[in-house]
């Protein structure tokens, strides 16, 4: 492209060849993707509607609290394989009462803060909805 | 030179012929990937939690039509809404007949209809005296037995006159007031339920507070499975008792540890007996209900908590429903239509049959 | 032959003219690509990219100054048109694609022909673009990645393909001192 001497060519044997080795790539990324065990327990934290945090519960390896501020000051507290509402100025401490979630498919949730927490997986594990 | 050429212009074709049918399957993968990953939101209406999960092309559609329609549904019941349909008519009560959307008669009706078939266990109007006590609320206390005694009389169904063909509803004397608290949440399954059909998505699940409504089939073909919330969780684990697998329909539970306060040592749950207006007593502790009604579900889990298990199941069987009951001691009661969908997993409990 | 200039302009006005046609061109493209309706398959916020390929030529001829400009043009003004995330979207993808291509050109010896360029431009679009989205939403949207890898791929194609077709008109109006 430089200049019209020495135009750079259409199509070069290294553009073959990066193109293969990208269709590759995408075609070896797709297969993994597709044959990937899907376990994993990812738990969803909502405020207002929003997702604001998603955690891997299964890579989590300390136990942490996860202060999500707001008016009712909502505390979470994450340990490795399980998330649940550690303190939280509401009136009815329902969240906290709701316990450890540790399943996919379980959710907690803080009214008064708009704050809810799921846990997600993409498998079979697990079950849809909890009812009661 | 000219065998050359043409040489050339076949590889280049052969070369976009290859990546055409790259794009194509590409494509195909993409799409399937996105189905199989389905669409989860979470938003706020009927004092509750709505969390949904569709499947399918026009999951994102659907599930903000459904909460949108959610909301227009709470809008039109709640009577904390000034200008709902059941706001006027608690103001209007004892006076004339209100106009009100069919959806709201139809809610009505229904809500009657439970109402009598129960004998008032499940009471639409039961509001004065749950009112007093404010479970949730601010302020959630034990009223004096007075205050219970003196508004426990403007608490009666018969009260509550529905007029479908008009589309109108009066309440007959003057301090009666409805509350559509117990079947909201299930009429809002409904409404959600019908939004998916209407956005024409694959499958969906709707959870509105402790009601669940279920719509079509999930893309792996495996049937819903729903999680019975272990009334004894909470201190240290939010668990399941059992499990529930279903094609279709709606779920909903009562249960006496969603709600309720400890006063002068004694725990006050949210369920009232409307003909006593204190909290029921009838040994239970929880009462999933499953029908093909989420707005019937929701008022029959309510009816049968207050009536007991012996009572609650013949009003279930009444109305083509099944039910799972638990009682305090442990035991569980599943009603025979749901024998093989229930599968107890908690040791903590004894099925009864 | 080039025509020698356009007018009697001075060589440095028919630089800046012919940057501002560069501009120009890459914003109505943009806007152009804007109008189409949105390809159905592709993952939220990918596209076609059709603008990149202005930037390809202004990085191989009038460099990298110039080309950097066009593309925060074309974010400042997908974020005028279409919002905040958009225009972090636009810049993001722009800057990427154009300083992997200008370092491919400036490379002794340029191993790559104007499809393998527009394919590497093209995917450097994308990646800056997913990365910015991951930071934005959630990381989710990782699963995106082989299909973009080949859209990349087909779209950087079309880009080298189109740019061959136009450079020769491009180059009509290029002023004749800045080749380097």
């Amino acid at each position: 492209m430089n200049g019209r001497e020495n135009r750079t060519r259409l199509l070069k044997k290294q553009d073959v060849v990066l193109i293969a080795i990208l269709l590759a790539l995408a075609g070896c990324l797709a297969a993994w993707f597709q044959l990937r065990p899907v376990e994993e327990c990812i738990a969803v934290v909502e405020q207002n509607g929003q997702v604001i945090r998603r955690i891997d519960l299964d890579r989590q390896t300390q136990t942490e609290e996860l202060a999500l501020g707001g008016p009712y000051q909502v505390k979470l507290l994450v340990e490795p394989g399980a998330i649940s509402f550690f303190s939280s100025a509401c009136p009815d401490k329902t969240c906290i009462r709701t316990g450890k979630l540790t399943r996919p498919g379980q959710s907690a949730v803080c009214l008064p803060a708009r704050v809810s927490v799921r846990l997600e997986s993409g498998g079979t594990s697990g079950f849809d909805g909890v009812t009661g | 030179m000219k065998n050359q050429k043409k040489w050339k212009i076949g590889r280049a074709l052969a070369f976009f012929a290859v990546v055409l049918v790259l794009v194509f399957a590409g494509r195909q993968w993409y799409i399937q990937q996105r189905d199989r990953q389905p669409f989860t939101s979470t938003e706020y209406a009927m004092g509750s939690y709505v969390q949904q999960t569709v499947y399918g092309r026009m999951g994102e559609d659907a599930a903000s039509e459904a909460a949108n329609a959610v909301q227009r549904l709470e809008n039109q019941i709640s009577w904390r809404m000034e200008d709902s349909d059941i706001a006027r008519l608690n103001a209007a009560a004892g006076t004339d007949w209100i106009a009100i959307e069919p959806q709201t008669a139809d809610l009505l009706e229904m809500a009657l209809h439970v109402a009598e078939q129960s004998e008032g266990a499940y009471d639409p109007t039961v509001l004065p005296v749950s009112s007093l006590w404010d479970f949730g609320g601010e302020n959630q206390h034990l009223p004096d037995e007075e205050e219970i005694e003196t508004y426990r009389t403007f608490v009666d169904y018969h009260n509550l006159r529905v007029d479908k063909e008009t589309s109108e509803a009066s309440l007959k004397i003057h301090g009666a007031a409805l509350d559509l608290g117990g079947i909201g949440k299930g009429a809002a399954c409904d409404t959600a339920v019908q939004a998916y059909q209407e956005a024409g998505v694959k499958a969906g699940i709707i959870a509105v507070g402790g009601s669940i409504g279920l719509y079509g089939e999930k893309p792996d073909g495996s049937l819903w499975r729903l999680a019975v919330r272990d009334p004894q969780s909470g201190d240290d684990k939010a668990e399941e008792m059992g499990l529930l697998d279903l094609a279709s329909g709606f779920v909903s539970t009562s249960g006496s540890y969603e709600k309720n306060f400890t006063e002068n040592g004694k725990t006050y749950h949210h369920i009232l007996d409307p003909k006593t207006g204190y909290p029921a007593e009838s040994g239970l502790v929880s009462v999933t209900v499953v029908s093909d009604s989420g707005a019937l579900s929701d008022a029959l889990s309510t009816a049968a908590f207050v009536l007991g298990e012996e009572r609650g199941m013949s009003l279930l069987e009444h109305y083509d429903a099944g039910g799972v009951f638990i009682a305090e001691d442990g035991r569980v009661w599943v009603s025979d239509s749901l024998e093989d969908a229930f599968q107890l997993t908690s040791d903590a409990y004894t099925l009864v049959s | 032959m080039r025509q020698q200039g356009y007018l009697n302009l001075s060589p440095r006005t028919q630089r800046i003219a012919f940057n501002g046609l560069l501009g120009t061109l890459a914003l109505v493209l943009s806007a152009w690509e804007g109008m189409l309706p949105p390809i159905p398959v592709l993952p939220p916020g990918a596209k076609l990219g059709l603008s990149n390929l202005v930037t390809m030529y202004a990085a191989g001829t009038v460099g990298l100054g110039p080309a950097l400009c066009i593309a925060i043009l074309k974010g400042l003004f997908a974020g005028i048109t279409r919002g905040f995330v958009a225009m972090l979207m636009s810049l993001s993808g722009g800057v990427a694609s154009t300083l992997v291509m200008w370092f491919f050109l400036r490379l002794k010896g340029n191993p790559f022909g104007m499809i393998g360029l527009g394919v590497a431009g093209a995917l450097s679009h994308n990646a800056a673009q997913l990365c910015v989205a991951a930071l934005l939403t959630t990381p989710a949207i990782v699963w995106y990645i082989p299909w973009l890898l080949l859209f990349g791929v087909c779209s950087g194609i079309l880009t080298g393909l189109v740019l061959r077709a136009v450079m020769p008109l491009l180059d009509k109006w290029r002023p004749i001192e800045r080749d380097a």
